[in-house]
């Protein structure tokens, strides 16, 4: 039985990755899976307004997270402070991928 | 013998007067504070409303004073009707214009207020007397309306599903029998005002002298929040709409929750997929497991399981057996009685249940609120709910297929999708339009046409004016025409077929 579901993990350790890789690839990801034309979306805007409006949305970004950069989301993690903004998530990951 | 739903809160208020009876993210009241807090409400709102069978919305958030206000209603005699009050303006007025004559309750920064007007409904200010709530509530009898709902409608305009006193009775006493609920029990609400799984969390909590928890809203979006509440809080039961078990187990946040006191799991409101079931199960291997089953028009659940052994081997998860009180029919498409139903089959609802229809509106009552067809001896009235099922040879257990026309559950919530077309077909420029529900990715996805064939700018915004926001399409396609079948109808398979993936 293979109910509890395999998180899929990448191994970045190879090629370090700088701020701006990671905001460009958190904005592409945004553009493509919570698309709103006709809004603007700038690395300092507020994800909770018209992005992040539901838990699945919550839930696909972390999946993102994990699988694009390989980071390790815990609870603690999941939380407001963090997905507030593209600049606010490239903290969280840059964080978690340089502590 | 109870005839009204508000004699449960009649009885506890005095047996668990100082216990904490309703948790909201500012406090709590105790059952005797509820109940002064409402007598209090009642005596404003008594001045203000007059006649029979007078519906009152509440519009309020989720809160304590929501609470108060739907106590407060039922004292006085009256309906109430919870709004969402994140519902756009053009919406609601469809809603109030429905009810017919209403009073609003709502609030301000200064506190609660009836009709605009600034009422004291706090526990010390004076409070509607005794013999006027007796009055009151001699005047009305079991199968008198107690709440109405409103849902959405293919026309776009929702329909306001009543309820008796007589079902919502009959419905927890079953509930609170199945499910030994106690004095002990800490519930924990998901479910807004609004939706009927409330019910449940409420009426037990006035039955038996629970302690509810209105879990904020909030929380359910950033789901370690809300475990941390069940955690902090000791809650001991729930019943949430399955997409949050969903997103709990795509995390596999149960991994760093131990959660020992939550004994019963209930869910409803949408198919729970059997691995979710599967993971809830591995993860909190003491809890009861139920699925619940049911429209709002045959108040909350008319289909319940208690999961037991079968769980490992189940490849789809069944809805159950029919609640007490309650018979489920297999209707074809000609309208005939099809014993154990199949693919095709409707699942029809008769029993204590049934709704008094939709309020104001005969004409879409009489399409769903039909004769049983399985004879014509006595009036016996079943509710058509559109879905398609069909009880198993194999466990008895009923199973649910699919739906008969365009309605679709999405994280919960009930939605014709046509609904959401005459809201998009409203927008300046669009002069057609399909919805459809990605019920992999969970996304709803409008396609339109437009006069000019111009792309619409910032629809999401703009039908934000109009629906609610689990209503707002993720998803806008601008195509060149919507597909038609041969005889005229939108070709909905293959308007997916054709622009769905790679649109």
């Amino acid at each position: 039985m293979v109910a509890v579901p395999e998180r899929r993990r990448v191994n970045h350790e190879a090629t370090p990755m700088n701020r701006a890789t990671i905001s460009a690839q958190l904005e592409d990801f945004f553009r493509r899976e919570f698309p709103n034309p006709g809004v603007e979306l700038t690395a300092s805007t507020d994800l909770l307004q018209n992005w992040l409006v539901d838990s699945l949305g919550i839930v696909n970004t972390t999946l993102f997270l994990e699988s694009r950069f390989g980071v390790d989301v815990t609870r603690a993690d999941i939380r407001a402070e963090n997905f507030q903004s593209i600049d606010r998530l490239t903290d969280f990951v840059a964080g978690k991928l340089d502590p | 013998m109870q005839r009204l739903a508000i004699e449960y809160l009649i009885h506890t208020k005095d047996r668990f007067s100082d216990k904490a009876a309703i948790v909201d993210a500012d406090g709590h009241v105790t059952f005797a504070e509820l109940w002064r807090r409402a007598l209090s409400l009642a005596h404003h709102l008594g001045r203000a409303v007059d006649g029979r069978d007078v519906p009152i919305v509440i519009d309020l958030p989720k809160c304590v004073d929501a609470v108060v206000a739907l106590v407060a209603v039922q004292l006085i005699g009256q309906i109430y009707v919870p709004f969402d009050p994140a519902t756009p303006a053009a919406r609601r007025r469809r809603m109030l214009d429905t009810l017919g004559e209403h009073h609003i309750i709502g609030r301000d920064e200064s506190g609660l207020h009836v009709d605009g007007h600034s009422v004291d409904a706090t526990a010390t200010g004076d409070g509607m007397a005794e013999e006027r709530v007796r009055a009151a509530l001699n005047a009305r009898n079991s199968i008198d309306p107690l709440y109405i709902i409103f849902t959405s409608g293919t026309t776009g305009t929702p329909k306001g599903v009543t309820i008796s006193n007589a079902s919502v009775i009959d419905y927890i006493d079953w509930a609170a029998t199945t499910y030994r609920v106690s004095e002990t029990e800490v519930i924990g609400n998901q479910a807004p005002l609004f939706f009927d799984n409330s019910v449940l969390d409420l009426y037990l909590t006035f039955a038996k002298g629970c302690t509810l928890h209105l879990i904020p809203p909030e929380r359910f979006l950033f789901l370690p929040e809300m475990l941390d509440y069940l955690e902090e809080e000791r809650v001991s039961l729930i019943f949430f709409v399955p997409s949050v078990f969903a997103n709990i187990a795509s995390l596999d946040l149960l991994a760093e929750y131990a959660l020992p006191d939550l004994r019963k799991i209930l869910f409803a409101g949408e198919p729970m997929p059997v691995n979710t079931l599967k993971y809830l199960r591995q993860r909190l291997p003491h809890a009861l497991l139920s699925n619940l089953y049911g429209p709002t028009e045959i108040t909350v659940d008319a289909i319940y399981w208690i999961f037991g052994e079968e769980i490992d081997s189940l490849r789809a998860v069944p809805l159950g057996v029919p609640c007490a009180n309650t018979r489920i029919i297999f209707v074809d498409e000609r309208g005939e009685p099809v014993p154990d139903g199949g693919a095709h089959a409707e699942i029809c609802v008769a029993g204590a249940g049934v709704a008094l229809g939709y309020w104001n509106d005969p004409q879409r009552t009489t399409e769903v609120f039909i004769q049983n067809p399985e004879h014509r001896r006595y009036h016996d009235i079943v509710y058509k709910t559109g879905d398609l099922g069909y009880r198993s040879a194999d466990d008895g257990l009923i199973y649910m297929t699919g739906r008969k026309d365009n309605q679709i559950k999405h994280m919960g919530y009930r939605i014709e999708l046509e609904d959401i077309e005459h809201a998009l077909e409203s927008l300046h420029g669009v002069t057609q339009s399909a919805v459809h529900y990605d019920t992999e990715h969970k996304e709803l996805i409008a396609f339109y046409c437009s006069t000019n064939g111009a792309e619409l700018s910032d629809p999401r915004r703009r039908l934000a004016e109009q629906l609610p926001p689990y209503m707002l399409p993720r998803r806008f396609h601008l195509l060149p025409a919507i597909p038609t079948t041969p005889n005229g109808k939108i070709d909905r398979r293959r308007i997916w077929q054709d622009y769905g993936g790679g649109a």
